[in-house]
């Protein structure tokens, strides 16, 4: 289980600089600017996050 | 022992790799492509990492540390102000290499049996004004950046200026394509041609002004700004990316597709098309046929004539004089309406909106806001049979006893009927909703009752142990 969160905890840095890659990409190359796209991050890092619980969680829910 | 990230000579690599072909071609525009692509460094650095985590997953691969994160805060930084720099047409690369060398150009030919022109020019700037000519000629100046006299005259000697006839068609081309990849190369070239003409433009970075020319007009290009007037034929621009596009006085159908920013439109016979996502201002004025706006940047806009104005920019609409049937379509824009016919349909998300249809008998009216006010202000003797919500708002009436106002909990409507109008629908879901006389500013405001208080909250159960006693 530990291991789960630690390689989740490991992930989340690169998947988000992959996603402010992606949305800078959307930002050069098509309409949708940097300013529009940001609330992207907040989801990515929020459903990282919510995995990583989720991942934490033991397996009879919260006590 | 802990495994070291792989990254850091990977980007040591990069760095030598750039710097190398930097001083092996100077001329080469490094800068402008790392302007448009560095954002691929970020997405090939993430999955880098991510393959190391996954690969030494059984070490306890640490993941990205504070001092990337800064670097990735720096480079995101870095690049977007070289990407500003970049789209806004400064060159980055070769204003400081090499030097610049002007050559005049200089071209004429009869103009009999020629229908068509078309000018294949990638870089520059071309003016084409059609006349009582039976000549076609073309003048002007091509400027080639190189490092010596010399390689700039070869270029110049490979680029001449060709017009190839082919049927009833005129091929005036720049042969740009010629030029070595280390040079730039770029023509302004001023043409006089038949007013009765088509014109053709296919262009990568070049700038148009066309006018006088009675032949359709078609122009292809990934970057520029284009001016057209006086045209009496169809129009149609397919333009990648402009900051300015004007058109006046032109008689057929206008169709413009694209991104960029300002237009503007005056004067046009035919049906009016815009396409694409303009982030700056647009302004419609005097058009004769339909207008329809399909914009990426959250517009959607068709109306049967604009004898009047419409202009609009990221946060206001503003249209006068325009005739119905109306479809808006917005996200985030105040709209204001004045002067307009027969059927409006509005949906907006977030802005206030005031609506003045000015003329008898009134349009019908069906408008929607999710966040926003919105105003009706009518003629005093106007006729129509409303309906207007706000579902969480307060609702303003200047038309008296025949509106019937109802207000239940944060909901206020009014509902009724003056003499035998249009039905007019107003729905606000967050913000008031106001009908006015025009001219006045809104008399009677019915506000809100409040709140009534809360009704006390029945005693929490007592759980009763067994060995109290119960009464």
């Amino acid at each position: 289980m530990n291991g789960d969160v630690s390689l989740i905890r490991a992930v989340r840095g690169p998947i988000m600089m992959i996603t402010v890659g992606a949305l800078f990409v959307l930002n050069n190359f098509t309409p949708f600017g940097f300013r529009e796209t940001w609330p992207i991050l907040l989801i990515v890092f929020g459903l990282l996050t919510l995995i990583g619980r989720g991942a934490n969680q033991p397996p009879g829910g919260p006590q | 022992m802990r495994p070291r990230s792989l990254t850091t000579p990977l980007i040591l690599v990069m760095l030598g790799a750039f710097f190398l072909w930097r001083n092996l071609h100077p001329e080469a525009p490094v800068f402008d492509l790392i302007a448009n692509y560095w954002p691929f460094l970020l997405i090939a650095w993430g999955f880098i990492r991510l393959l190391e985590v996954l690969v030494w997953r059984a070490s306890r691969y640490p993941g990205v540390t504070g001092g990337e994160v800064v670097l990735v805060v720096f480079i995101c930084l870095g690049g977007m102000g070289l990407f500003e720099v970049h789209r806004h047409g400064i060159r980055l690369t070769p204003a400081i290499f090499g030097e610049q060398f002007e050559y005049p150009v200089s071209s004429q030919m009869p103009a009999a049996g020629i229908k068509r022109i078309v000018l294949d020019t990638p870089r520059g700037s071309i003016h084409l004004t059609g006349g009582e000519t039976g000549q076609i000629s073309v003048s002007g100046q091509k400027q080639i950046r190189a490092y010596t006299r010399e390689d700039a005259d070869r270029t110049n000697g490979r680029t001449q200026l060709e017009m190839t006839v082919e049927g009833d068609r005129l091929l005036i081309r720049s042969h740009q394509d010629r030029a070595p990849a280390e040079q730039r190369i770029s023509d302004d070239l001023e043409l006089t041609v038949p007013r009765d003409v088509a014109i053709e433009g296919r262009a990568g970075n070049t700038d148009f002004d066309i006018s006088d020319v009675n032949g359709a007009v078609e122009l292809r290009s990934g970057r520029g700004d284009v001016h057209l007037a006086r045209i009496g034929g169809n129009v149609r621009l397919d333009i990648g990316r402009s900051a300015a596009i004007s058109a006046s006085d032109i008689h057929g159908n206008l169709d413009i597709a694209g991104q960029g920013s300002d237009v503007q439109v005056d004067n046009v016979t035919g049906q009016v098309t815009l396409n694409g996502a303009y982030v700056g201002s647009l302004e419609f004025h005097n058009l004769s046929s339909p207008l329809r706006v399909q914009g990426a940047r959250n517009l959607e806009l068709r109306a049967a004539a604009v004898p009047g104005t419409i202009s609009t920019d990221l946060s206001d609409l503003t249209a006068d004089n325009v005739l119905g049937p109306i479809h808006l379509v917005t996200r985030s824009r105040d709209v204001h309406f004045e002067n307009f016919t027969d059927s409006l349909e509005l949906e907006t998300d977030h802005g206030d909106v005031e609506l003045e249809p000015g003329r008898m008998p009134l349009p019908r009216i069906d408008a929607h806001s999710t966040s926003g006010e919105i105003e009706l202000a009518l003629p005093e003797h106007a006729e129509f049979q409303l309906q207007a919500t706000a579902e969480r708002g307060e609702a303003v009436n200047d038309f008296g006893s025949p509106i019937n106002t109802q207000v239940e909990g944060r909901r206020a409507m009014m509902t009724g009927a003056v003499g035998s109008g249009p039905s007019i629908r107003i729905t606000s879901d967050r913000g008031a909703v106001a009908v006015r006389k025009q001219g006045s500013a809104p008399s009677v405001r019915v506000p809100q009752p409040p709140r009534p208080p809360a009704p006390p909250r029945p005693p929490a159960p007592v759980n009763l142990k067994q060995s109290e006693v119960k009464l």
